[in-house]
């Protein structure tokens, strides 16, 4: 790697990690320096390798310690109580989804509204695709909102 | 004459049974599609919507998290192409928002390692959801058989993280390498001869 080529990944990828690193030290109760020397120390994806980061982790409150999953259903059901209509053992639980649907979704009714419309990926002529801010896309958005009299501001997120 | 006379009556005699045996197969089509409508208005009527006071909101997203879900404008390609699923942060953002302030569920149980985001920053910003969630006193449990960089950033705003035995966890930090190949077209003998307009 060059060195014109580390420089600027380190510019713009350090601020991003440092804040990562400060978020996950804060969220376990341990220095930003811990979670640096354990990404440092890192060892291995398979067999002892694995395994031997597993320990450190435990061992330094990375993580709070191994459960094979029988072992987290128990102690979830020992918790949380088993749940009697499930068809096999488990807790009392509801996926994301089926939560999502009983969820209140009330759209406002207000005549003042503000357009958020968002550009993802690589600015190109074109439909709008995964990756790809197609211009031709984003500008009928852009069009569309601001010919609507309840548009009052439009939010370009990049 | 006779002859011509009995084959016109012949024809006519046929046309009106084919009329008849047309009007009653539509009937008969007709009366069946509405059957069928009925019946299926009934049979899903209410829709089972599980009640979750005491269950644990599992949020285990699998797929991307983007800001905007984008839909394929060409119908063909988005059925045969097999992209990821799109999560869009504002949703998950509502969800996590609305676990928080629901008093009926004990606890969030949260498992990112099969999810993806657009960009590092959209990871804070749910990893910042996620321990709001926490602060606001719901307890919070990741467990994952795998965590990586974004998966244990997720992870670690939890109350408590387990890891399977021999699963994995690797905390990497971010990184990236793009391969420049200026010495290596010059070792090949190899020269560019670029035609380009304008200032850059």
């Amino acid at each position: 790697m060059s060195e014109n080529d580390r420089l600027q990944r380190e510019a713009l990828l350090n601020p991003i990690w440092d804040e990562m690193k400060s978020l996950m030290a804060e969220g376990r109760g341990i220095e930003s320096d811990d979670i640096q020397s354990f990404a440092d120390e890192y060892v291995g994806f398979f067999g002892e390798a694995a395994i031997g980061n597993i320990a450190y982790a435990e061992a330094n409150n990375i993580i709070d310690g191994k459960k094979s999953f029988p072992e987290f259903r128990q102690y979830m059901i020992e918790e949380f109580g088993l749940d009697e209509e499930a068809k096999t053992e488990t807790y009392k639980t509801i996926s994301y989804q089926e939560y999502a649907k009983q969820m209140d979704n009330e759209l406002s009714n207000s005549d003042n509204h503000i357009a958020v419309i968002t550009a993802e990926g690589t600015i190109m002529e074109g439909d709008i695709s995964r990756g790809i801010a197609g211009a031709t896309g984003v500008v009928k958005q852009i069009r569309s909102a601001h010919e609507d009299e309840n548009t009052k501001a439009i939010v370009f997120q990049g | 004459m006779n002859a011509l006379k009995s084959i016109f009556s012949w024809l006519g005699r046929f046309l009106e049974k084919a009329r008849t045996i047309m009007l009653n197969l539509g009937t008969a089509f007709v009366l069946i599609f509405f059957t069928i409508v009925i019946i299926g208005a009934i049979s899903s009527s209410g829709p089972q919507v599980k009640d979750p006071s005491g269950r644990v909101l599992f949020i285990d997203p699998n797929g991307t998290v983007v800001d905007q879900e984008v839909f394929n404008s060409d119908f063909l390609s988005s059925l045969t192409s097999d992209e990821t699923d799109q999560i869009q942060t504002r949703d998950l953002i509502e969800l996590i928002r609305a676990a928080a302030a629901d008093e009926d569920i004990p606890a969030v149980f949260i498992d990112f390692s099969s999810t993806s985001f657009a960009g590092p920053t959209t990871a804070i910003n749910i990893a910042k959801e996620l321990k709001a969630l926490r602060e606001s006193g719901k307890r919070v449990i990741a467990m994952s058989d795998r965590l990586t960089t974004t998966s244990y950033l997720m992870a670690s705003q939890a109350s408590e993280i387990w890891v399977h035995p021999v699963g994995s966890l690797s905390v990497r930090g971010l990184g990236g390498m793009r391969p420049y190949q200026k010495e290596l077209f010059e070792n090949l003998k190899v020269n560019f001869h670029n035609y380009s307009q304008g200032r850059f």
